[in-house]
């Protein structure tokens, strides 16, 4: 898990870096952390009460999902790590064109 | 809820209900949307990853396990208790002294209740949950036993009248159970245990192992009612009939014809065998929920079902319906009352519809017929199996969940009362 990409978004965040929690069901471990300060604004989820859940399949290690819940006020808010990630990685690249394009605009 | 505390951090009890940040394990996944995750990995770890896991890890819980419940049936077979030695904790000799009585009675004391030689038991461990430490393990097994055994001879059945001409006009329904090389039959005892495991000097010894074989040898001393080795939880769910799939074939099983419809038994048998020792997640799982009372006529539900016995407005199955007989639907098909409690099935099956009609004698039931038991005699019917097929010497074998039973002799046990009830080869549809 620690060294997956969608830990290291909620790195900065967790109460501790001990899991709170992990357990084994049929052929799913769940890793579960807390975490307690929402940082900066992305993703929106992390907030105070929040927890950071991973499934990886046991035998392969293979990150399966990763989830933050938040309790906001007693409605849970689910941001999905792996998407998140998705999007971050899509805007970086649709950025990165951008700023190409522009600057072959710059040159003409 | 127990909970302590093992190097650095806090862990709690392997139960389904255990808290994690002040909410339990499965309300976390729900919430998290990983609930169906759970689920599905939620079955049996496959027999091959519980072995590679084993065999990549000599010093893992699952390779003592698996060599623990070997042992176990090993001593079982040849009555050798010293292979029980070093497998439990010193500190546990009540369990201790228990499975050696279990252990011997098994050898020498099943065939006897059976009327039937016994040539082996082996043992499948199936891990449904796992929490561990270094020192400590807190494990859920679900555990498959495969006991063949061959009948032995007694006197054939006198048959009514009815029950020959039965047998007669519906061969396809009292066929003898497929036997081995040598004549045997094979039937299937599923056990959930909850067990605790500590390691110390480099060796895993057992401390504790709740689990109840009713109609075998009974519960162990660490068995606690109400738990999920009591009828079991939804451990050994195995999602083969995905919801959707279910779903589809209800809907079309909701087009009633009219006329005559028969069943098909090769499917219902077919059905049994499949999820006898398992669950179909298509369906609801009424084991250890806190407003039902059990699986038991659910399956037989389902195997008729199965039969395409086609739903009516009193016996059917509907996602508006909970799954544990009390708030939110679930994904899963739950039943209506008759299809899922065992005396408003009887009611349906032989008042409403006239499908089935009791009898007097367990040897006039055929495949697909049902047993009811009332394990006190209070005049409350308790459980409901579903018959496999016949033995050698045409007597009944049914199958069952909670506790789950595959082809195994029809007194499951023994109750008090029997209620035998015939159900046609066809129906008016």
């Amino acid at each position: 898990v620690k060294r997956s990409a969608p830990y290291r978004l909620v790195r900065d965040r967790l109460v501790a870096r001990c899991p709170s929690d992990v357990w084994r069901e049929g052929g799913i471990t769940f890793v579960v952390f807390q975490l307690t300060h929402s940082g900066s604004s992305e993703p929106t989820a992390l907030a105070a009460k929040a927890s950071a859940i991973f499934a990886l399949r046991s035998g392969s290690r293979e990150l399966l999902a990763a989830r933050v819940l938040a309790m906001d006020g007693g409605v849970p808010e689910v941001t999905d790590l792996i998407s998140h990630l998705g999007a971050l990685s899509r805007r970086q690249g649709s950025d990165e064109a951008s700023h190409t394009v522009g600057s072959q605009e710059d040159t003409t | 809820m127990e909970s302590f505390t093992f190097g650095r951090y806090r862990r709690n009890q392997m139960r389904v209900d255990a808290t994690t940040g002040g909410i339990t394990r499965r309300q976390l996944l729900e919430r998290a949307g990983l609930g169906s995750l759970a689920l599905a990995g939620g079955g049996f770890a496959p027999r091959s990853e519980l072995s590679m896991l084993a065999a990549g890890n000599a010093d893992s819980p699952e390779a003592f396990l698996v060599t623990a419940f070997q042992q176990r049936a090993r001593a079982m077979t040849t009555g050798n208790l010293a292979l029980l030695d070093g497998l439990y904790d010193p500190g546990s000799s009540q369990l201790s002294s228990f499975e050696s009585s279990r252990a011997d009675f098994y050898h020498s004391g099943l065939g006897a209740k059976w009327h039937a030689r016994v040539l082996d038991y082996q043992s499948t461990p199936n891990v449904v949950v796992l929490g561990l430490t270094s020192s400590d393990a807190v494990v859920r097994v679900y555990e498959t036993i495969d006991v063949p055994w061959i009948a032995l001879p007694r006197p054939a059945p006198v048959l009514s009248p009815e029950a020959a001409a039965w047998r007669r006009e519906s061969p396809e329904r009292c066929q003898p159970a497929p036997t081995g090389p040598q004549g045997e039959l094979h039937t299937l005892v599923g056990v959930r245990h909850e067990m605790e495991l500590i390691r110390s000097n480099g060796q895993w010894t057992i401390i504790r192992d709740g689990y109840n074989e009713r109609d075998i040898f009974g519960a162990s001393p660490d068995f606690t009612p109400g738990t999920w080795s009591d009828d079991g939880g939804p451990g050994p769910s195995v999602g083969a009939e995905s919801p959707a799939a279910a779903t589809a074939m209800h809907q079309r099983r909701r087009f009633r014809q009219m006329g005559l419809c028969a069943i098909d038994w090769f499917s219902v048998q077919s059905y049994m065998e499949t999820w006898c020792s398992s669950r179909n997640t298509g369906y609801c799982n009424y084991c250890n929920t806190p407003y039902c009372d059990g699986d038991c006529a659910n399956f037989v539900s389902q195997c008729w079902s199965a039969g395409n016995h086609h739903w009516d407005k009193y016996w059917f199955c509907t996602q508006n319906y909970s799954c544990n007989c009390h708030d939110t639907p679930s994904v899963a098909w739950g039943g209506s009352v008759p299809w899922i409690n065992v005396d408003q099935q009887h009611t349906w099956a032989v008042n409403t519809t006239g499908w089935g009609s009791d009898v007097s004698n367990v040897t006039s039931l055929l495949l697909g017929d049902f047993i009811n038991y009332d394990w006190t005699g209070c005049g409350i019917w308790d459980h409901v199996a579903i018959v496999h097929s016949l033995d050698s010497n045409g007597y009944p074998l049914i199958s069952c969940h909670c506790y789950d039973r595959c082809a195994q002799p029809w007194s499951d046990g023994g109750a008090a009362k029997y209620r035998f009830t015939h159900v046609g080869t066809s129906y008016p549809c």
